[in-house]
């Protein structure tokens, strides 16, 4: 008894389960799906680098900023050079107009020489004697 | 006996090589049993929709990888389920992203508003609808893997065999889940199954 009462709640709750309705899928569901994968498979491919050249417009405009660039460069690293040139001859031409120096054996009594052209200091004994 | 040929194994070896209109047929024939497998583990039609579309975008995706060795429905339900749990653990990492989904059944009917049956004439329509919206919250009352393989065999009719490999279990795992999941969903559902009639339980 107890088993056909089972066997009914079986029967029953398979009856149940099996009347479930689907849920209702949307209407663009494919669209959707199909979407999806193209924007999967829309991605900037790889093509060989010369293949660019077969577009200018897509790189003059990136090569002309690539030059003026470097023109810009260049033309800084000029400038910091012809300046510095310039730094570098002015002091040299400073150096060339120093007096040329004695020679070396003028040099040889400088210290008598610079002894004699001394002054000599004031004699305070002799003052005092004097007065 | 012979081994009948899978149809949508043909099929999926035509989208491996690229055949459009083969995916899309296969897209046609499993949306339905796809979107509802998908909805009933998530208990959220709302982000089924984007979890069913990637199951098939996953599935093209995929398609290089496919063995015609493998039945189609199998490879098909498993990619679902393995997404279906990818999205209920992403709702346990940030449960603030999906504040609209269900979380407890039996909460969810206790806050909705029914028309008094006592007062208005019962429609048979309405208390079918009635009746499969109680069972609905009994299946979605089930822990995620008995509900599963209670749905793969009661709607999609797929074997104890197909269903482990689905859930990635063993054989008498899948009896027990199942049986487990009867048991369950009858002890809730008794008022009706053992009258034949619908009364509401509160």
């Amino acid at each position: 008894m107890q088993d056909e009462r089972n066997k009914t709640l079986d029967g029953r709750l398979d009856a149940l389960l099996g009347a479930l309705p689907d849920k209702p899928v949307p209407s663009n569901f494919t669209a959707r799906v199909l979407q999806g994968i193209d924007r999967e498979n829309v991605s900037p491919t790889a093509e060989p680098w010369w293949e660019m050249f077969r577009h200018p417009l897509q790189w003059m405009p990136r090569a002309a900023m690539t030059v003026a660039a470097l023109c810009v460069g260049l033309f800084g690293y000029q400038h910091h050079a012809l300046a510095e040139r310039h730094a570098y001859e002015r002091s040299v031409q400073a150096v060339t107009q120093v007096a040329s120096l004695p020679s070396p054996e003028v040099l040889k009594d400088f210290n008598a020489i610079r002894h004699m052209s001394e002054t000599p200091a004031a004699d305070h004994e002799l003052l005092a004697l004097l007065q | 006996m012979p081994v009948q040929p899978d149809p949508d194994a043909a099929l999926m070896l035509r989208v491996k090589r690229g055949d459009r209109e083969a995916f899309v047929a296969l897209v046609e024939k499993y949306k339905q049993p796809v979107f509802s497998l998908v909805a009933r583990i998530l208990r959220d039609e709302t982000e089924a929709e984007d979890v069913a579309q990637n199951v098939f975008i996953q599935v093209h995706r995929s398609a290089a990888r496919y063995k015609a060795s493998a039945k189609f429905t199998t490879w098909l339900f498993t990619i679902a389920r393995n997404l279906c749990l990818n999205e209920i653990r992403r709702r346990a990492r940030h449960p603030a992203d999906s504040i609209d989904a269900p979380v407890d059944a039996e909460d969810e009917s206790s806050a909705r508003q029914f028309e008094d049956v006592k007062t208005s004439a019962p429609d048979e329509a309405a208390l079918q609808n009635e009746l499969a919206r109680k069972v609905e919250e009994a299946l979605a009352a089930l822990p995620e893997n008995q509900r599963t393989a209670i749905i793969l065999f009661q709607r999609q009719e797929l074997s104890y065999e197909e269903i482990a490999e689905v859930i990635g279990c063993s054989l008498s795992s899948v009896k027990s889940l199942i049986f487990r999941a009867r048991e369950t969903l009858k002890e809730r559902l008794k008022a009706y199954l053992q009258t034949g009639g619908w009364t509401d339980e509160k």
